[in-house]
């Protein structure tokens, strides 16, 4: 390990760090703004132009609200769940790749934080991980109210992660590779010269699941039922105030990004714009407009997650369960047997 | 080659360390500080011993997992339990990693961190009401299960010792000895009636829950 | 192994602003206890009986159900990564998967028929 690839290290972490957690207020914004418009109303419009500094006023307001710490709770696992369910959201985004790798002081940097050989998998590994703030946070409230949320979550996450895991070996036996970078570059150029050659048209069954999926993954409507205001009052975090509560928050924001940035990885081609290479960009432009297109096609399918969430009413608990189980789970076997047989097929 | 007795006692004084710790007391504290301490220069030795990078990186990540661990056996709330083992899974993981096998340590946590141990907590959660909470410790049961672990340890010293230690594959190995590829290709190539005799112990895993938990339908 | 010394530098620092954000609003916010402010939010109720409720066997039976179906996911990974390089031996791969798989099935339709998928 020389000095500079240190230094680089800590420079791409700091980088991620900051671009996460940029990110957040401007979705919790935008999140804020779409239901307005699609309810009706204005949305936040007095702090900054068109309310677009809201989200800082508060991070302000929760810093200087009061913490309240609810009887017979665990102190200590009790402050420390909102830190252990933030850590892996943030984490979770490491093995993102959001471009092709660049040149810069005669060397390689790859356009990611770590481009690990399991990249899917460590996304996977990792984002799981954050159900256990949630666990231990809902747990440590004593509050009946937090602990069912807690474990609807819980039960939720791991029913669906299964699904998850299945809806993208189809993708990995059309790659070959667990490296994220690999998956994107497999999806260059098109089918029959005019369809990009996207996973989402090669294994549209792997991305409904995905899709679907990806939303109980991240605990968001209609899949919130972790936190269903009115039976649950506000599930796992009922007993959390000021920044610890703000910091769950983060962490659902910081999956959502991360979830998004892997479904353009896996199914929406990443960086890949077709046609591209043919206009003559010098390499410098074409870095650039590639990670555009990432970044509009991860926007797109977080417009999408906030549009759904705004659309359509809450399941039932045991429709979201029967969902995962007996719907998805062997539509997601079916999937990997199929793409085998049609792989067999177009040898 | 780091000789034993720094090793051994970087190990276990840290051990020692939180054991005292735990007792409470101003002996307790002052103990605990002094073998931390003493774990400390431990830790010096065996780093100022170490060649690379991975070898410190390897000593560090045990380290965690071995004190995790021990938090996991000693605690008196399984809940705490549960969070001290998420440590020694991803220590694992890490060991794994520095061992060069990353696909084994993202399986590590994938299956133990992300899946065994939701079981874990479900059960811990189920049953942890405050009478089970004081479980008597020590007694016979206690040196029974020391002389169990002490066992465990000296076969798998006496299996190992003839591998001496290191940190690199074997020479001759393949580039990649354990990439994902090469576990595949072992996996459904030598190795195909073993992976297929695991789906049968998964499945009688999954009916002996069902027939356990006694969930009939009520028609 | 380098690339996970970028991971760990970013899970460092992750953990410290986390950490930073707990202490700041620990200082800035006010402390004004007593009264019920500390009691359990049950909608305004006095709360009953102890927070830490038994729950229900069936959180367990998806527990167990899943890490059977996470192991699978696990092989599948596995399997799939190889699939498209031994193609020409693709029929004997399928068929050892689906021999996997097919083994597993009957467990789920056990669980199915058991009515431990159902969440009445």
């Amino acid at each position: 390990m020389d000095l500079l690839g240190f230094v680089i290290a800590i420079v791409k972490a700091l980088i991620v760090l900051v671009l996460m957690l940029s990110t957040i207020p401007i979705l919790v914004w935008s999140e804020r703004k779409l239901s307005a418009w699609m309810q009706d109303r204005v949305g936040p419009n007095r702090v900054g132009p068109a309310g677009l500094l809201q989200p800082l006023a508060d991070v302000v307001k929760f810093l200087f609200k009061e913490e309240v710490m609810p009887q017979g709770a665990e102190k200590w696992l009790f402050v420390a769940a909102p830190v252990l369910t933030l850590v892996p959201a943030l984490l979770a985004f490491a093995a993102i790749p959001i471009g092709d790798p660049i040149h810069l002081f005669g060397r390689e940097v790859t356009l990611q934080l770590a481009n690990v050989n399991v990249g899917i998998l460590f996304v996977f590994a990792v984002g799981s991980l954050g159900a256990y703030g949630i666990v231990f946070g809902a747990w440590a409230s004593n509050n009946k109210f937090s602990l069912l949320g807690g474990l609807r979550a819980a039960a939720q996450l791991v029913s669906y992660e299964v699904s998850l895991g299945l809806s993208i070996v189809g993708v990995l036996m059309l790659t070959g590779s667990l490296r994220l970078g690999d998956v994107v570059d497999a999806q260059a150029g098109t089918f029959f010269g005019f369809v990009p050659r996207w996973n989402l048209f090669a294994q549209p069954i792997g991305f409904l699941i995905f899709t679907v999926a990806a939303f109980a993954e991240t605990n968001r409507a209609p899949f919130d039922l972790a936190e269903a205001e009115q039976e649950l009052v506000a599930g796992y975090h009922t007993e959390y105030s000021s920044m610890k509560f703000a910091l769950f928050f983060m962490a659902e924001y910081a999956h959502m990004i991360t979830v998004s940035a892997l479904l353009t990885c896996l199914f929406l081609g990443g960086w890949k714009v077709p046609g591209l290479e043919h206009i003559g960009l010098g390499p410098f432009l074409f870095g650039v407009v590639q990670t555009l297109a990432f970044a509009m096609k991860a926007g797109f399918v977080l417009f999408f997650f906030q549009w759904v969430r705004w659309t359509l009413p809450r399941f039932r608990y045991d429709q979201l369960m029967t969902l995962g189980w007996k719907v998805f789970f062997p539509l997601g076997v079916a999937n990997v047997m199929l793409t085998g047989v049609l792989l067999l097929g177009s040898r | 080659m780091t000789s034993v007795w720094p090793l051994l006692l970087y190990y276990l004084l840290p051990l020692v360390g939180l054991w005292t710790y735990r007792r409470g007391g101003r002996t307790g504290t002052l103990a605990a500080g002094i073998s931390w301490f003493l774990a400390a220069v431990a830790l010096g030795v065996v780093i100022g011993d170490a060649r690379s990078f991975a070898v410190i990186s390897f000593y560090l990540l045990s380290l965690v997992a071995v004190m995790t661990a021990f938090l996991v056996v000693t605690g008196t709330n399984p809940v705490y339990g549960a969070l001290s083992l998420i440590g020694t899974f991803t220590g694992i993981a890490g060991v794994f990693v520095v061992l060069q096998c990353e696909f084994f340590g993202i399986v590590q946590v994938i299956l133990y961190a992300g899946a065994i141990l939701v079981l874990y907590l479900f059960v811990v959660m189920m049953v942890d009401l405050p009478k089970e909470n004081a479980q008597k410790r020590g007694g016979v049961r206690g040196i029974a299960a020391i002389a169990t672990g002490l066992g465990l340890l000296a076969l798998v010293v006496k299996a190992l010792a003839p591998l001496g230690m290191r940190l690199q594959p074997a020479a001759g190995a393949s580039a990649e000895p354990y990439s994902v590829r090469a576990v595949g290709t072992a996996l459904f190539g030598p190795y195909l009636v073993p992976f297929e005799v695991a789906s049968l112990l998964l499945l009688v895993a999954l009916v002996g829950a069902i027939v356990l938990s006694g969930r009939e339908r009520e028609s | 192994m380098n690339e996970y010394l970028s991971v760990l530098v970013f899970l460092l620092l992750a953990t410290l602003v986390g950490a930073a954000l707990l202490v700041l609003s620990h200082y800035l916010g006010p402390r004004r206890r007593g009264g019920i402010k500390g009691t359990p939010v049950e909608s305004g109720v006095d709360p009953i009986g102890d927070a830490r409720i038994p729950f229900n066997v069936r959180f367990y039976l998806v527990g167990i159900l899943f890490i059977v179906f996470d192991v699978e996911a696990v092989f599948l990974y596995v399997w799939a990564v190889i699939y498209k390089q031994y193609l020409n031996r693709g029929a004997f791969l399928l068929g050892e998967m689906a021999l996997f798989i097919g083994i597993l099935l009957f467990g789920y339709v056990y669980a199915w028929k058991k009515g431990a998928l159902d969440w009445d």
